[in-house]
């Protein structure tokens, strides 16, 4: 096994979590976001889906999502920056034995609302939803979701049937919207209990043309929300940007002016309501970055108009794929922005998207980039 | 007497045990494994889903023969049978 590397990371540190095909890095840096130290690989030959920095009351806890193709998929937990990580004897995300159904993979690990600082949130592939009141000790199905009776008829996408998208709405800690590929989105205004699908407006390009927007069964890549503005979110489709004024009630196209209206990122910038990062790709077939150029564009009107970022990235023979949790952002101001590339490149940038440099290379596919400020 | 191999990964549940001798006289691999579990907890979910089915890339044999191509969990132990828990040919 190769030599594992190891951070220091002091309050004020932005820290990144890399999730690749073939194990974890961690990256750390002060606020100037310049210079990273790397550290890792964590579970060498392990996907790593998904991560989460959980510092709510006056935890240091990172999670992370480890999938072995042989020895399934569970959570571990770090509390020093990943000197020592917990390997559970026991895996704690399992569906119960009555649901004839087995886990495949972790994609997401979200915070519950601020209210409820103990709890957190599993997205899971077969398309589920798992839920923990006591901060990650035991979990549970959400069976409000999983008894859904649109459930039969969600499809796997080209990466299997995942939930991999959760947020929560901080207005109102009975809401909250989850998506699904593919099934689309869906939102709980009771806590979990219901849940009604939210795609009115949103295209099914996979269809027959008199069949392409159904009440559910959409593609949905990846949906942001402000914090400020919860009602407004954003949504990458599989083919097709939109905007949601209402909650997700309904959707209006607003790919205006980009290359290709297919990708998998969407990142919403932490201090401007307005501002949302996508990453295109040319389309589902040939699913790297448009004239093999990589470019961020940005919409700072709400999807008005979108412009590209360009400055530091490559604008030629950059065949690139960015998935649908390849980027993030800090909350620092101007926000730090971070995509992963599954060519294993890493970029990052300290002025909200104004100009990029490589953060780190040869790194195996990248499947997950998270950022935190540490406090 | 039964005993079940185990390697690799693996051994970080039992303790660095690459051999388990079992102290009981199961008569099929799902009743051997049961009591390997009880000794070993860890094993259990690395080796069987919540479903109980063995995982897809995992193997078990009794001596060289997959019990895939028997009965399973259900397939009967002959006396001092040698159970391996192995991963399978599988990755990229």
């Amino acid at each position: 096994m190769p030599e594992t590397n190891h951070i220091d990371a002091q309050s004020g540190d932005v820290l990144l979590m890399v999730g690749t095909m073939k194990g974890a890095f961690l990256l750390s840096s002060n606020a100037a976001r310049s210079d990273w130290t790397v550290g890792g690989p964590y579970f060498p030959g392990r996907a790593i889906y998904a991560f989460a920095h959980d510092q709510r009351n006056g935890r240091n806890r990172l999670w992370a999502a480890v999938n072995s193709s042989y020895w399934g998929s569970y959570l571990c937990t770090s509390d020093d920056f990943g000197r020592e990580w917990t390997e559970p004897e026991a895996y704690s995300i399992k569906f119960p034995e009555d649901s004839e159904t087995a886990l495949k993979q972790i994609w997401q690990i979200e915070e519950g609302h601020a209210d409820e600082p103990d709890t957190l949130f599993c997205g899971v592939e077969p398309a589920a939803l798992f839920r923990s009141g006591d901060a990650g000790a035991s979990w549970s199905l959400v069976k409000g979701l999983f008894d859904h009776p649109h459930r039969p008829q969600w499809q796997p996408g080209g990466g299997g049937l995942c939930l991999h998208t959760i947020l929560p709405d901080p207005s109102n800690k009975d809401r909250m919207h989850i998506a699904i590929s593919t099934g689309g989105v869906y939102r709980t205004d009771d806590g979990g209990a219901s849940w009604n699908p939210r795609n009115v407006g949103v295209r099914a390009q996979f269809l027959p043309p008199e069949h392409r927007y159904p009440e559910f069964g959409q593609c949905v890549h990846k949906i942001v929300s402000h914090p400020s503005i919860p009602q407004r979110m954003f949504l990458q489709n599989h083919w097709g940007l939109y905007r949601s004024d209402d909650g997700g009630d309904s959707w209006t196209d607003i790919a205006n002016g980009v290359p290709s209206d297919f990708g998998f990122a969407m990142v919403g910038d932490p201090n401007d309501a307005n501002s949302v990062f996508i990453i295109p790709l040319e389309s589902d077939e040939f699913r790297c970055t448009p004239e093999a150029k990589l470019r961020v564009y940005r919409t700072r009107n709400a999807g008005e108009s979108w412009e590209p970022l360009t400055n530091g990235l490559p604008q030629e023979n950059a065949f690139e794929t960015i998935l649908r949790d390849g980027m993030t952002s800090d909350d620092l101001n101007p926000a730090g922005l971070y995509f992963g590339t599954r060519n294993g490149k890493l970029f990052g940038s300290n002025n909200a998207g104004e100009s990029w440099q490589p953060i780190a290379v040869g790194l195996p596919p990248i499947v997950c980039v998270k950022a935190s400020v540490v406090k | 007497m039964t005993t079940i191999n185990v390697s690799g990964f693996l051994t970080d549940f039992t303790g660095g045990k690459h051999v388990i001798e079992l102290d009981a006289s199961p008569s099929t691999v799902g009743q051997a494994l049961d009591r390997l579990w009880q000794m070993h907890p860890g094993l259990r979910d690395r080796v069987l889903t919540e479903r109980g089915e063995v995982r897809m890339h995992v193997n078990v044999f009794i001596e060289d023969e997959n019990i895939r191509r028997r009965e399973l969990l259900n397939t009967q132990l002959p006396e001092n049978s040698e159970i391996t828990i192995l991963p399978s040919v599988s990755g990229g």
